[in-house]
């Protein structure tokens, strides 16, 4: 994990000379760019492993950018906002972003959103169910495609992860704490807050109607739960 | 008189032309000699039938009558006598008038309706032209009815032209300033809605009104209108005027909307700003600080005094950037249907460690009906509120939250056991840069947070206050709408 590459794309010197200095001496390696433009070009040659990218550009600007570099990709986007509007957050992650973070920010929290936009659930191919089809929504866990309602739905990593983990205890009323270090890894387990926005713009995605959800239900106090009616449990 | 007097001449040259033309025939027919009499009158007849067409009534008369005189003194035996012989010649004679009479009267109404008809086309065309140049006039709804005045004139050829505009409350006028009419009668007809008319004086004053609204009133002096298009010039006179208007109003509407989108452009910029050099500040600070056990103790202390600061140096920042934005008018509230358990509890959270080492007991009904309200300016304000409650009371002491159902609204409290305030304060509190009297000096801040706790408050259009008796610690509460039923979840 640590020798993870990542891209700083920020059109400010100093976070950029900021964050390679703090983001160094943990092992990672580090290029930068210092506009939207810039950045497809060092995503296309170096194939990073994580993004991070300030909203704020001039030219292209940071959330054009995120939907480019998440058309081609699935690498790990984090983007840095000076907005806290919950709107924006949604509006960040319909791009493609697998998070924010919200400037200024503390190293210590960066490094572990950084931990955590890198951490996928691995795949253990005996246990897992290789595909889930619902009424309207099927999941293909192998190829990590979902398609509702008839149409493919681009999910994030993240978001994928969070599907994954859910539906391997589905049914079952996951504890947030639980489903946090899963997917978000062990610098995580408190941001109730944090996981709501997640799950709403999930269900936003694959629900049919997200205000009245049927697959990804909330648990109130204790976390989420997704449900597969009884008669396709049996299905592999 | 002069017309009068010109019609006159004219008619006597043309009854001395009728004399010449019936002379004219007889003398012919006189001078041939073997016409027979059928012939003879036949040729009378087309005479009074030409004359009839091409003149009036009263040459076709002079010429039936000189006719049948002619044609019974030198054709109707016996010949050179007055007398008729024959009673069937009576017949003739009647023919003679009917013929006349008939036929001048149907040309004169043929002749009447194509003269009413080009006079009609012409007012149509004056018309249409008026109404071209009214839509294509700019400008403000008193300009408006300046040009519109002028134009009246230019294509109506009036002598004299007077607009009252009501909404300006200016007459405006061109052309001869004798109208028969004075300003407060002027006034008075736009008023009352009743038009005024002075044939003999070719003047005429109605009002101007749409969709029985009065805009104002018109008086025209000396131009020849039908009733039809002196209304139709009215109409087009008040839909000017309301196009002006209501552009008037759209580009305030327009102008206003631009000025609060460059307001919320700046301040974006501001924040952008400001929060740049805080970020580089914020990351290096809370890099070296990453584990305080491998640094020797003056440096822990000194960095962690640096990052104290920049946290309040943020918190500053924060507080005034969504001060100016109160203030300029671009606060936007994002509403949504929440409920107040999940508004606290997000605010504690967000407060966590600012709340580090005390006691806070949250007492909120999950089940609460829930609000309408915008979840990140209420945190802001929770936040604001919790920060008063630790500021102003001791460490020790415990910090309680509370909600309760009212009959149109939550009321949400937090409640302190610190100092107090004396009941002037509490009227004062939530003023701008108000800090307590006893606190101002010990105590941190701007004395913003309340002030600006108000503002989000005001614009729920909930209500906001404190309770206190001195000693005995404060309470602070405000109120949110419950969210309407039906919404979402």
């Amino acid at each position: 994990m640590t020798q993870a590459k990542i891209l700083i794309v920020d059109d400010e010197p100093q976070i950029r000379r900021t964050l390679r200095a703090a983001l160094v001496p943990h092992g990672y390696t580090v290029s930068d760019a210092r506009s939207g433009e810039e950045a497809l070009e060092v995503v296309r040659e170096e194939k990073p492993d994580l993004v991070l990218l300030d909203l704020n550009m001039p030219g292209m600007g940071g959330l054009e950018a995120c939907r480019l570099i998440r058309e081609r990709s699935d690498i790990a986007i984090i983007v840095l906002t000076v907005r806290q509007a919950e709107k924006d957050k949604i509006q960040l992650l319909d791009a493609g972003a697998d998070d924010y973070v919200t400037k200024p920010f503390s190293m210590p929290e960066l490094l572990a959103r950084i931990r955590a936009a890198l951490r996928r659930l691995p795949i253990s191919p005996d246990t897992a169910p290789q595909s889930l089809e619902l009424e309207d929504l099927t999941i293909d866990f192998a190829a990590r495609r979902v398609i509702a309602r008839g149409q493919e739905v681009r999910v994030t990593p993240k978001e994928f992860d969070l599907l994954r983990f859910l539906t391997s205890n589905a049914n079952q009323a996951v504890p947030h704490r639980k489903l946090l270090q899963a997917v978000w890894g062990p610098d995580y387990g408190d941001e109730v807050e944090y996981l709501r926005v997640f799950i709403n713009h999930l269900r936003r995605k694959i629900e049919p109607n997200p205000a009245k959800p049927k697959y990804l239900l909330t648990e109130p106090w204790v976390g989420y739960r997704f449900v597969i009616p009884s008669h396709l449990l049996t299905k592999s | 008189m002069t017309g009068l007097g010109r019609r006159a001449a004219h008619r006597a040259v043309r009854v001395a032309a009728v004399f010449v033309i019936v002379t004219s025939v007889v003398w012919f027919y006189r001078a041939i000699g073997f016409a027979n009499t059928t012939t003879v009158a036949l040729t009378f007849v087309l005479v009074v039938l030409a004359v009839a067409t091409s003149w009036g009534l009263v040459e076709a008369i002079v010429a039936s009558v000189l006719a049948t005189f002619c044609f019974n003194y030198f054709f109707l035996p016996p010949v050179g006598t007055l007398t008729i012989a024959d009673p069937q010649n009576w017949i003739a004679l009647f023919a003679f008038l009917v013929v006349s009479i008939v036929a001048s009267h149907l040309s004169e109404q043929a002749r009447r309706k194509a003269r009413e008809a080009i006079e009609h086309q012409q007012e149509t065309e004056r018309l249409y032209t008026l109404s071209r140049m009214i839509l294509m006039l700019g400008g403000s709804p008193a300009h408006v009815a300046g040009e519109v005045t002028r134009l009246i004139q230019q294509v109506f050829g009036a002598t004299g032209v007077a607009l009252f505009h009501r909404d300006s409350g200016e007459i405006f006028r061109i052309g001869s300033k004798e109208l028969p009419i004075s300003e407060a009668q002027l006034k008075e007809i736009a008023l009352q809605g009743s038009a005024v008319e002075d044939l003999e004086k070719g003047f005429t004053a109605l009002p101007v009104s749409l969709g029985g609204k009065s805009l104002g009133s018109l008086a025209i002096l000396g131009a020849a209108l039908s009733d039809g298009a002196r209304q139709a010039v009215a109409n087009l006179i008040a839909i000017g005027l309301e196009a002006a208007r209501s552009r008037e109003v759209t580009g305030h509407a327009e102008l206003a909307r631009q000025r609060e989108e460059f307001k919320s452009t700046l301040l974006d910029a501001l924040a952008h700003e400001f929060k740049t050099p805080l970020t580089s500040v914020k990351a290096s600070v809370s890099a070296l600080l990453t584990d305080p056990s491998r640094l020797p103790p003056t440096q822990l202390e000194l960095l962690t005094i640096i990052d104290e600061e920049t946290d309040r140096l943020n918190r500053l920042v924060t507080e005034a950037l969504l001060m100016a934005g109160i203030e300029a008018g671009t606060l936007r509230l994002n509403r949504e249907i929440c409920s107040a358990e999940t508004l606290v509890r997000r605010a504690v959270e967000d407060s966590k460690r600012l709340l580090e080492g005390r006691e806070v007991e949250v007492n909120v009904i999950p089940w609460l009906p829930r609000v309408a309200a915008d979840p990140e300016l209420i945190g802001t304000v929770l936040r604001h509120l919790l920060d008063n409650a630790v500021k102003y009371s001791c460490p020790g002491s415990p910090i309680k939250i509370s909600a309760q159902l009212e009959a149109q609204h939550i009321s949400i409290s937090v409640t302190d056991q610190g100092p107090g305030l004396s009941e002037q304060e509490l009227s004062l509190v939530f003023e701008r840069y108000y800090r307590g009297a006893r606190t101002r000096d010990s105590v941190p801040g701007m004395g913003m947070g309340l002030a600006i706790a108000r503002e989000i408050v005001l614009a729920h259009s909930g209500r906001i206050w404190a309770e206190s008796f001195p000693g005995q610690g404060a309470r602070f509460s405000f109120t949110l709408p419950l969210a309407e039923p039906g919404g979402r979840a």
